[in-house]
């Protein structure tokens, strides 16, 4: 498992906690906020209730004494202002609070004080000249419950900060001895009023309360809040429109309530305000930084490192503990990957390893079938071949689903004609259908296009499964298989093919259908234990259609039948049609006869390599009556001697060798310079039957390839592409002997044609007879014409030149025969000129073929005499030894080896029988009798 | 890396030793290095008579970063010169107060005085040199009673992108302005130069008059001595400077009617400024310190925002005067409770940064030598050393200042010919 699928899911898990638990800790503390807020807000309005009352309880006090002085001069005995002054004096109990009565007619605002100026201790004269607190005397009023009270002002008389409370008094003018209107002022230093709010400090450590008046001028101000006016201070620190800075003062001034503001430091805090009540126009606010109210929100961090300390443990836990896992998963892993690859390696060596000998068989087999008369062997041998090819299909299917499996199945497309492929399928089917009895019927669309571009094999391995399945699974009546097409309009270069296979099958029960499908499956396997099958076909075919961009689709009755279908897209390469492909295959099928070979080449030459001696005797058979000559070798070394040394028309190289493989020998062939086979073309012997290997093969230099075990249809197929069309003749018939041999110079005389001097002969024999007997009549000819010439005896020159043109035509001289005949109807027209100029050239011409065909004379010694050397006692003692070495340690291909390389010498008589005998028992497979063989001689 | 640190610790060693040797530490590249117990916890208190001094808060704001538990805070004062007196006697001494310079001599202030600390003794390390020296009062021992924290002058506002779109040059001297105020009309504007002139009260009459006033007495030592006397005789020196306002107002640099709409002589003259038709406000530097916050206040200066600066009136062919004299001054409070403290407030706020500071965020002219930090005031620092005048350092007296404002109204305002005002001098209170 990847880290990264643990690490984000988990990361992302701790993200979300941290969020949410941010968001809901956010909230509380938000919601705590508003608590603390509420309660601040609270406190705010109980402080200026507390103010409010003291301020009323200090106008009552004023109320009383102004009361005392109005119900005097009600009464009818007004105080003067000296004893109005003296009367409050001693009413007084604070002496921090003093009272001036102030004469507001008197300009200078001037009046007497209940204390002295503390620097003229007689003098209590006291001037609001130049203080201007009196803007709003005429709201003064004597209403009980109503405080007049003047903004903090400095006290004229000692300098001290001090807020007065007022009412007006009646008081009698000593000089006019008339009552006149003063103003009564009780002046209490602002630091009382202070006072009152220290207790808060214990509840809010760093609560600063200010009062301002309606303009927002501050009576007390705290620290905090500054320039004079508190909205100018809002105004200042706190960029707000001017709609927005209106809002906060009528705000303010309108209620309870509270607000974030920034102080002139830029920082958040909180102030709350609440109107003093009784008191027209003073507010009350108090202020807070906001970090000192919502303490909480340190306990809320807390949380969070916790928590995210917490999921990181355990992501950490986790992960380790993931790891720990995965390690062991991918041990685990480790070891299937390493049994699959046992598996695939299984499979691989498998496919190779059965795949050989059922070469073996297939191969003999094939020839049994050719070469046998009795009706009875050759039913055997049917069986056998029919067994056999069963056996192939299942090892394919096996093979297919593997690489199916592994994911290294690919679709390979490449162009084909649509008739040979649905060829192939009815021949592969046909005969079964026709073996159970059942009807084989077609139904192929005749406009279908003859070239399309597809993944062939795939195509005709999907369909022969369903073919087959068919087959397997109808026990009577019909099989019809329908091919038809129809365009594509947005793709003009393709078509749809539609493949339709129905039966009147055993049917499928419903609940069967997804079981279909499914690898080693096999629907109702007690009813069909019969029929053989991996159940892999359906498997395997539904994977290549998928892979194709299909699927295979399934109608089915129970005990009625099925219809499996499927429809392909595929890209058209000829648009001609087909045709009536159903009329051309009867007419196929009549014509059909038993194997007989397509062609003969006698003069063919052909290498086959293959490191098994059975495949070659089997690659040889096949071709025996193609008369062609077939050299063998087991190795790629001794192929490269021969690959230098003679030259061959095609050479079919096994792939999978000791030592040497196909493709190194074939890399250091065609490295060799000079050599006769370089144009050769060379053909892959493989029994690798997997997709994509022709490219490999085509790659590694090969000029083409063919399956093992090999078909000798195309084996003939292949052979007839690749010969020379001069060294390919018809098929011979049955009593025709074909097994002369012509020396191969013949084929490098550039003045004869091989192939007409054998179509004039009949056979390589008589030919080769021809041949000889012109050759030794040529000289005596030749001096013949040229003495009938020193003569002048033209008839018989004619004569003889005639005859040269004949025997030359019949050899296949043909450029020879063509100047004779012209020489000698110079001679019949008595053209001696002709004669004179040309006949010494026909007789050079003629003399220097006698010369080149010479060798024919030498050839015929050398195919008298075993070339092989004698092998020495030491020779023969050594490999005996090592056989039975060999033999100790099991290693058979070893045994076979030797032997093989035995039959490059020629032996003693009397070892000849034992070596025979050796050779046999090899060859059959018997080696369980070498020991006793060789047994014998060592002992 | 250890090589580095160590040299480092040295060095900080020795300096830290050299700082040891003086009363207080002076901290390198000018920045203030404390020398009390940064945790002393103590209160102190400036009056004044201003309502609102956010400014001088700011200060306690950044010395609280300093001294975070010395609570700082600013009281206006009621009547403010009547009961400094008696504040100061009392139980609840300030620690600072606004002082003035005609306090000293005047024995309604002894008292007051008699509270001053010296503020040039070495002892309390006040950095006296960062302070133009002009506007630095000595008195007759020589002490250094109060340092100023503002500087007062008189000038113009001049609305420079104004000058840039009708491609006139603002003017150096004064056939300069008379030019520029001709180009001006020409374009439209009926009165190119304007003022309060509602009264004498910080009118552009006296705006105008008094520094070529004071510039003419500089010259004649005698003539002061007769003006601070109030000697009628001294009314013919304020001939010129009356020319010059009767000048500037008949050659039509001035349409007095219009000027009479300003109906106060700070916030409308600033908003009359800001309304960006106006291409030269006469105004004192007090009006100038408005300007900051009421460009937002003006819907036309936020609309149309322009470039300005405050400059000396062009009243000669050499240009204007630097008329220099102290706005508000500082006194310690002697008797006061943490004296210490006190004068470590002092030595954090006299200097060149924190003066310069102070000035910029009440928008005034800094007391300090150097005059770049506002852009708005750099005019001044372009003006020579010869024409810098400070009226304290003559030695002017208030008296004198009230002739010259009554006699300019006056004869600005047509209610007077200037020699009536001449032969009035010494008679207008």
């Amino acid at each position: 498992m990847k880290k990264a699928l643990v690490i984000i899911p988990n990361v992302i898990i701790i993200g979300f906690v941290l969020f949410f638990t941010v968001q809901y800790t956010n909230s509380k503390v938000e919601e705590n906020n508003q608590n603390y807020i509420a309660a601040y807000e609270k406190t705010t309005v109980t402080v200026s209730q507390i103010i409010a009352n003291y301020l009323e309880d200090e106008q009552h006090l004023c109320d009383i004494w102004s009361n005392y002085v109005n119900r005097s001069a009600e009464s009818g005995t007004p105080m003067t202002e000296e004893e109005a002054i003296s009367f409050i004096r001693k009413a007084m109990t604070s002496p921090e609070i003093s009272a001036h009565l102030i004469f507001l007619d008197d300009k200078k605002l001037s009046g007497i004080s209940t204390t002295a100026n503390p620097n003229s201790p007689d003098n209590y004269f006291v001037s609001y000249k130049n203080i201007t607190i009196f803007d709003n005397l005429d709201s003064v009023s004597d209403d009980v419950g109503v405080v007049n009270l003047t903004r903090a002002y400095t006290n004229p008389l000692n300098g001290i900060q001090s807020i007065a409370f007022m009412n007006y008094v009646k008081v009698l003018d000593s000089n006019t001895g008339e009552l006149k209107t003063a103003l009564l002022m009780r002046v209490v230093p602002l630091s009382l009023l202070e006072e009152k709010l220290v207790f808060l400090k214990g509840e809010y450590e760093s609560i600063e309360v200010s009062l301002i008046d309606k303009d927002g001028d501050y009576v007390i101000h705290g620290k905090s809040l500054k320039n004079s006016n508190f909205f100018e201070y809002y105004k200042s620190y706190n960029k707000v429109s001017i709609e927005e800075y209106e809002r906060v003062k009528n705000e303010v001034i309108g209620g309870v309530g509270s607000m974030t503001i920034l102080n002139s430091k830029g920082e958040e805090c909180m102030i709350s305000y609440s109107p003093l009540e009784s008191l027209n126009g003073w507010y009350l606010i108090s202020y807070i930084p906001k970090k000192d109210l919502v303490k909480s929100r340190v306990v809320d961090w807390i949380l969070l490192g916790v928590v995210s300390v917490s999921l990181i443990v355990l992501l950490i836990y986790n992960f380790v503990v993931l790891m720990t896992f995965n390690r062991k998963l991918l041990d685990t892993a480790q070891q299937a990957n390493q049994a699959n690859d046992a598996k695939s390696y299984f499979l691989s060596t498998m496919s190779h390893d059965i795949r050989t000998p059922m070469n073996a068989i297939l191969g003999l087999n094939e020839m049994v079938l050719r070469d046998s008369n009795d009706e009875t062997v050759i039913g055997y041998s049917e069986n056998i071949k029919t067994a056999g090819n069963t056996l192939l299909g299942l090892i394919n299917d096996i093979l297919d689903f593997s690489k199916i499996e592994a994911g290294k199945m690919e679709i390979v497309n490449v162009d084909y004609s649509f008739v040979s492929a649905i060829n192939d399928l009815v021949n592969m089917v046909q005969n079964k259908a026709k073996d159970k009895g059942l009807a084989f019927n077609m139904d192929i669309d005749n406009d279908i296009p003859s070239i399309l571009h597809g993944d062939e094999i795939r195509i005709k391995q999907v369909i022969t499964n369903i073919l087959s399945n068919a087959v397997k699974y109808t026990k009577e009546g019909s099989i019809t298989f329908s091919v038809g097409y129809e365009r594509i309009e947005e793709k003009p270069d393709s078509i749809i093919l539609k493949i339709s296979v129905a039966d009147t099958g055993i049917g499928i029960k419903t609940e069967d259908m997804k079981r279909l499908f499914k690898a080693f499956e096999r629907i109702e396997e007690k009813r069909n234990r019969n029929i053989e099958g991996t159940g892999l076909g359906m498997s395997i075919a539904q994977s290549f259609l998928v892979m194709m961009g299909s699927q295979l689709n399934v109608e089915s009755v129970y005990g009625e039948g099925s219809t499996f279908s499927f429809n392909l897209e595929q890209k058209v390469v000829n648009w001609d049609p087909v045709g009536d492909y159903e009329e051309a295959f009867k007419r196929a099928i009549s014509e059909r006869s038993n194997y007989h070979e397509k062609f003969t080449a006698p003069y063919a030459k052909v290498l086959v390599v293959d490191d098994i001696a059975v495949n070659l005797t089997v690659f040889s058979s096949l071709l025996s009556r193609t008369k062609m000559q077939i050299d063998t070798a087991e190795s790629g070394d001794e192929a490269i001697q021969l690959y230098k040394n003679k030259h061959y028309d095609v050479i079919f190289l096994d792939h999978m060798m000791p030592d040497k493989d196909g493709i190194e020998t074939l890399a250091e062939m065609r490295g060799i310079k000079d050599s006769p086979n370089d144009s050769t073309p060379v053909i892959c012997l493989t029994a690798n039957a997997i997709s994509g290997m022709r490219e490999m093969y085509i790659n590694a230099g090969f000029d083409d390839y063919i399956t093992k075990p090999i078909s000798p249809d195309r084996l003939e197929a292949m052979l007839l592409k690749y010969l020379p069309k001069g060294k390919i003749a018809p098929a011979s018939s049955d009593d025709e002997n074909y097994d002369y041999i012509l020396p191969d110079f013949i084929f490098h005389l550039g003045e004869i044609d091989v192939s007409s001097g054998l179509a004039h002969c009949g056979n390589g024999e008589s030919y080769l007879a021809t041949l000889k007997m012109y050759l030794d009549t040529a000289e005596k000819n030749a001096d013949d014409i040229e003495n009938y010439w020193a003569a002048r005896d033209v008839k018989n020159t004619t004569i003889k030149v005639h005859a040269l043109k004949s025997t030359s035509r019949v050899i296949g001289a043909l450029k020879l025969g063509e100047f004779a005949a012209r020489l000698e109807k110079a001679g019949d027209q008595g053209d001696t000129e002709t004669l004179d100029a040309e006949l010494s050239d026909l007789l050079h011409e003629y003399r220097k073929l006698a010369k080149d065909l010479e060798p024919l004379n030498e050839e015929g010694d050398l195919a008298e005499n075993d070339a092989r050397p004698l092998i020495t006692p030491e020779e023969l003692s050594e490999a005996y030894t090592a056989i039975s070495e060999f033999y100790s340690s099991l290693d058979f291909d070893s045994i076979v080896n030797i032997v093989e390389s035995l039959k490059g010498y020629r032996f003693p008589e009397d070892e000849a029988t034992r070596l025979d005998a050796i050779i046999k028992a090899v060859d059959n497979y018997d080696y369980e009798l070498i020991p006793g063989i060789i047994a014998g001689e060592v002992g | 890396m250890k090589k580095v640190i160590a040299s480092a610790l040295v060095v900080c060693t020795a300096l830290s030793m050299t700082a040891c040797d003086n009363n207080k530490p002076v901290a390198n590249n000018g920045e203030f290095a404390p020398s009390l117990d940064k945790d002393t916890a103590c209160d102190i208190t400036v009056v004044g008579n201003y309502d609102n001094f956010e400014a001088l808060e700011a200060e306690f704001d950044r010395f609280n970063e300093i001294y975070p538990n010395v609570q700082l805070s600013y009281k206006k004062l009621d009547d403010y010169n009547n009961v400094l007196g008696t504040v100061l006697d009392g139980n609840d001494k300030p620690n600072i107060f606004f002082s003035y310079t005609w306090m000293i001599g005047n024995e309604k202030y002894d008292s007051v005085i008699a509270h001053t600390e010296d503020l040039s003794d070495t002892k309390l390390g006040l950095d006296l040199n960062c302070i133009r020296p002009g506007l630095i009062n000595h008195d007759a021992e020589g002490r250094t009673l109060m340092l100023p924290v503002f500087s007062r002058s008189y000038g113009m506002l001049v609305n420079e992108d104004l000058f840039k779109k009708e491609g006139i040059k603002v003017p150096a001297t004064w056939t300069e302005l008379m030019n520029a105020c001709d180009e001006f009309k020409s374009k439209g504007y009926d009165s190119p130069m304007m003022g309060y002139s509602h009264d004498s009260s910080s009118c552009f009459m006296y705006t105008v008059a008094y520094p070529k006033f004071v510039a003419t007495l500089s010259e004649n030592p005698d003539a002061l001595k007769l003006a601070n006397n109030l000697d009628p005789s001294a009314g013919e020196y304020m001939r010129p400077a009356l020319e010059t306002v009767e000048e500037m107002i008949d050659h039509g640099c001035i349409d007095i009617t219009e000027c009479d709409k300003i109906e106060d002589n700070y916030t409308q003259v600033i908003l009359r400024f800001f309304e960006g038709d106006v291409p030269m406000m006469i105004c004192a530097g007090d009006t100038v310190s408005g300007t900051r916050k009421r460009e937002s206040q003006s819907e036309a200066f936020t609309q149309a925002p322009f470039a300005y600066s405050f400059m000396p009136i062009p009243l000669t062919e050499d240009g204007g005067y630097f008329i220099d004299s102290p706005s508000v001054e500082f006194s310690v409070n002697k008797d006061c409770d943490n004296l210490d403290m006190t004068n470590e407030f002092m030595r954090f706020l006299i200097s060149n940064k924190e003066l310069s500071e102070i000035a910029s965020a009440k928008r005034l002219i800094s007391p300090t030598i150097d005059l770049s930090v506002d852009s708005v005031y750099s005019p001044f620092s372009q003006v020579p050393k010869d024409r810098i005048i400070s009226p304290e350092v003559l030695g002017i007296k208030d008296e004198l200042t009230v002739q010259i404002r009554y006699a300019a109204y006056g004869v600005g305002k047509g209610e007077l010919t200037i020699d009536d005002a001449v032969a009035k001098y010494g008679t207008f209170e």
